[in-house]
């Protein structure tokens, strides 16, 4: 009887302990503080001070890093990595090198560096999310409400830790007009030096790399984190460029999937999404069944995927299936399959996670008819290299580009 | 055998007790998952003059629904929605419903919407509805150090998170933030809150028109659009009401929050009876004859005596017929001092209406030896938010 006596408050003790499980910030720094590096530019600027324009000086900027591969590659920001006339990375346990610029994508802020360890130095790679979702639980690999960690070089002081909690996820565009689906926007604080930090889970792994912080810093606490698959994508495309063994040239871009047309914006101005009003669906006699459904094409752009393929301006896209064709065998599998676009984010979202040669089946309404088309997605235009000594001058103008942030 | 017995029961009582307790302390995703149906952003559509959100209004919160009518009822700030006979609440799927302002409180800034038209979700399982309602919890018994954690739509108004309000992919994208800290601090004055900031003074003032004592300090991140938004403690219960950011000083993480109580009193008064009865005696003892907030400010820095003086008695009142005069001092009140008149102000607003107070009144130098009755009356609503 006292055994069984003993057993119940055993049980409901133990029971207790395991709801109390908490979350440790300690376990987490542990195990990630040898993988989070300081990065030192060191560029040439001119010295306002003294009005001089003759009188150069060396300019450091000081920003966050972490050890992507064993072999010495490390990711950072992308934001004028390439001006620096020697790049220095130290680590928490006292190690400095010089390191070697790799790569960088300006528009999804991706910069990639490279040092050369000592042979008694063994570096410590991130663990890194690399997936868009996770297929176990069918569900994004974060939650709102997780508690989340920053590591960087806030304000100048090296390592310094930070936590809060997922504030939100959000199909966002990123700082440079790019789209990214299921952006997370944290309550971490975030400081000057903080440029590309990592943020890490409760396990330890990198979930996203800071891109902006909200209303230019004048908001509390409200930063905004490119999620890690994208990241990764891009870092992995920079690295095999770089690794092949052809020379660097122009071809070697990151990919930027680009239908190239703009949806017409609708009379509803800021308020939301852009949906079409009622009124034009009166006015193009869209069929009762398809009410809710459909975005008008206000422009295609001239050279752009969607143009090669035939979409016009004033054609309304109804529904869309994208499909992967082999290279090899020719085979089609289908990736997304046939839904309704009840609005441009929905498109929005399926264009900027397509991969190469992907095919999207619109089902278009013209004058009245319903019939399909065939897109090949293409390269974004002004995606161009990003490398060192890269001679790649793009044709576009300002306007040009000014124009293109509506297209997508 | 039997006491045995006993023991072992009462043991299990004991652990499943302590097993419940330690159930209810969320985590911060379970909270998030479990409030976020009942969190709503609200835009004053301006009927009564400009809000302080200005375009972007604030936040606000569910805390009943009546399925029959299709009615939820919800809390916010006086100064998000409260000058706007007519608002719109947007939830966290996008869907927009009409509310109207039920009643408006500018004293304690606190508004009470109706929105009409909510979907009869009752016979649904929790993950499918769409409209969940928050649960109130007690704001008399947060610790301080206790979790806050915030909900709500910041930074959505004009020029704010470096967006392009041209591009409406970037309106209202803020909405279901969550933040989290801890409530730092108990029965702040919002007086020290109005000294802040000039234009912020101004602003508030002229909606609020009031002072009160008795604000949370929480190092939760607060910003403009989060007002009216639910501060949850751990049980993801709503302790507060967010109200007043800290980023228009350069402080880091000073925000402050309405306890949840206030509101209580105020918004079921107004659903049981129709309408919110403030207790009131008509005494002006705050500010002799208030023109503007930078005048009361000070007023209150500079020339306020360390006694408490009736400047003027209201026609009328409960203080006109129990023979109180101006000019007055009042010594105590029901046997307690006073110095400070927001602290009189606010054991005024405590009282039941129909209660009698005893006040000890110096008159011309001297105490008078009888105490002088007051019943607490009802205040009326074209009499100044600065009299007692």
């Amino acid at each position: 009887m006292r055994a069984f006596c003993l057993a119940v408050i055993l049980t409901a003790s133990l029971a207790g302990q395991a709801l109390a499980q908490d979350y440790k910030a300690i376990d987490v720094v542990d195990e990630v503080r040898d993988s989070v590096v300081s990065i030192d530019i060191n560029s040439l600027a001119v010295n306002y001070a003294t009005f001089d324009i003759s009188t150069q000086s060396l300019l450091t900027r000081q920003i966050t890093g972490v050890v992507y591969t064993e072999n010495g590659y490390i990711l950072t920001d992308s934001n004028s990595i390439d001006d620096g006339i020697y790049i220095n990375v130290r680590f928490e346990d006292g190690h400095e090198y010089e390191a070697e610029f790799i790569g960088a994508d300006l528009q999804y802020g991706v910069g990639v560096i490279k040092i050369n360890p000592d042979a008694d130095h063994d570096l410590k790679p991130i663990k890194m999310r690399g997936e868009l979702y996770n297929s176990d639980i069918g569900s994004l690999p974060y939650e709102q409400g997780e508690p989340v960690l920053a590591i960087g070089y806030s304000g100048g002081y090296g390592g310094t830790v930070t936590s809060g909690i997922i504030s939100a996820i959000r199909t966002f565009r990123n700082s440079r007009k790019i789209l990214i689906p299921n952006m997370i926007q944290a309550d971490v604080p975030i400081n000057i030096g903080n440029e590309g930090c990592p943020l890490f889970n409760d396990l330890g792994e990198v979930i996203g790399f800071h891109d902006i912080q909200g209303g230019g810093g004048s908001l509390q606490r409200i930063s905004f984190f490119s999620p890690s698959w994208i990241v990764k994508r891009v870092a992995d495309e920079i690295i095999s460029n770089h690794e092949s063994t052809r020379p660097a040239n122009d071809e070697d871009v990151v990919w930027h999937p680009w239908l190239g047309i703009q949806p017409y914006a609708g009379s509803q101005g800021t308020s939301g999404l852009r949906t079409q009003s009622d009124d034009l669906k009166m006015f193009f006699g869209m069929p009762d069944q398809y009410w809710d459904t459909g975005i008008l094409i206000n422009g295609v752009w001239r050279e752009g995927p969607a143009a090669e393929y035939g979409l016009r301006r004033m054609d309304w896209l109804m529904t869309v299936t994208v499909v992967n064709q082999d290279a090899n065998t020719g085979e089609d599998t289908v990736k997304v399959p046939y839904q309704l676009i009840k609005n441009v984010q929905q498109l929005e979202v399926l264009v900027s996670t397509a991969q190469r040669d992907d095919i999207f089946i619109f089902g278009i309404l013209r004058n009245g008819n319903l019939f399909d088309v065939e897109v090949t997605i293409g390269q974004h235009p002004a995606a161009t290299a990003y490398l060192p000594d890269s001679s790649s001058d793009s044709n576009l103008t300002r306007s040009d580009l000014a124009r293109m942030s509506e297209f997508f | 055998m039997r006491t045995v017995l006993l023991t072992i029961v009462i043991l299990v009582i004991l652990a499943t007790c302590a097993f419940a307790q330690q159930a209810d302390v969320l985590s911060t995703e379970d909270i998030v998952n479990q409030v976020k149906k009942g969190v709503i952003k609200v835009q004053g559509i301006e009927l009564g003059g400009p809000t302080i959100g200005g375009w972007g209004g604030g936040s606000g919160f569910v805390f009943e629904i009546d399925y029959d009518t299709g009615i939820g009822y919800a809390i916010t700030n006086h100064h998000v929605s409260g000058t706007s006979s007519v608002s719109s609440v947007t939830f966290w799927d996008g869907a927009v419903y009409k509310a109207h302002m039920l009643g408006t409180e500018p004293g304690i800034d606190i508004a009470l919407l109706e929105i009409y038209g909510l979907p009869d979700e009752r016979d649904l399982p929790m993950n499918e509805r769409t409209v969940f309602p928050v649960v109130l919890g007690d704001s008399d018994s947060v610790q301080i150090g206790e979790l806050g954690l915030a909900m709500g739509a910041p930074g959505d108004f004009n020029d704010a998170v470096g967006t392009d309000r041209s591009n409406p992919y970037e309106a209202g994208m803020l909405m279901q933030t969550a933040t989290t800290g801890e409530v730092s601090g108990r029965d702040w004055p919002i007086e020290f809150l109005l000294g802040i900031n000039r234009q912020a003074q101004a602003d508030l003032g002229k909606q609020y028109g009031t002072n009160f004592d008795y604000a949370f300090k929480v190092s939760t991140p607060i910003n403009p659009g989060n007002s009216g938004g639910p501060l949850f403690n751990s049980h993801g219960e709503v302790i507060g009401i967010n109200f007043w950011g800290g980023s228009f000083q350069m402080a880091q993480n000073s925000n402050h929050a309405i306890p949840i109580n206030l509101a209580k009193d105020f918004v079921f008064q107004l659903l049981e009876k129709g309408k919110f009865e403030k207790p009131w005696t008509g005494m002006d003892i705050i500010f002799p004859n208030w023109v503007s907030v930078d005048e009361y400010t000070e007023f209150t820095e500079k020339y306020r005596p360390e006694y408490i003086e009736i400047y003027n008695i209201r026609r009328d009142s409960p203080a006109s017929r129990s023979g109180l005069r101006k000019g007055d001092i009042i010594v105590s009140v029901d046997g307690q001092k006073f110095t400070d008149p927001e602290k009189l102000r606010l054991y005024v607003f405590s009282q039941e209406i129909g209660n009698e107070m005893e006040l000890v009144i110096k008159r011309d130098g001297k105490i008078i030896k009888d105490p002088i009755f007051v019943e607490v009356g009802v205040k009326r609503t074209y009499d100044s938010e600065f009299s007692v």
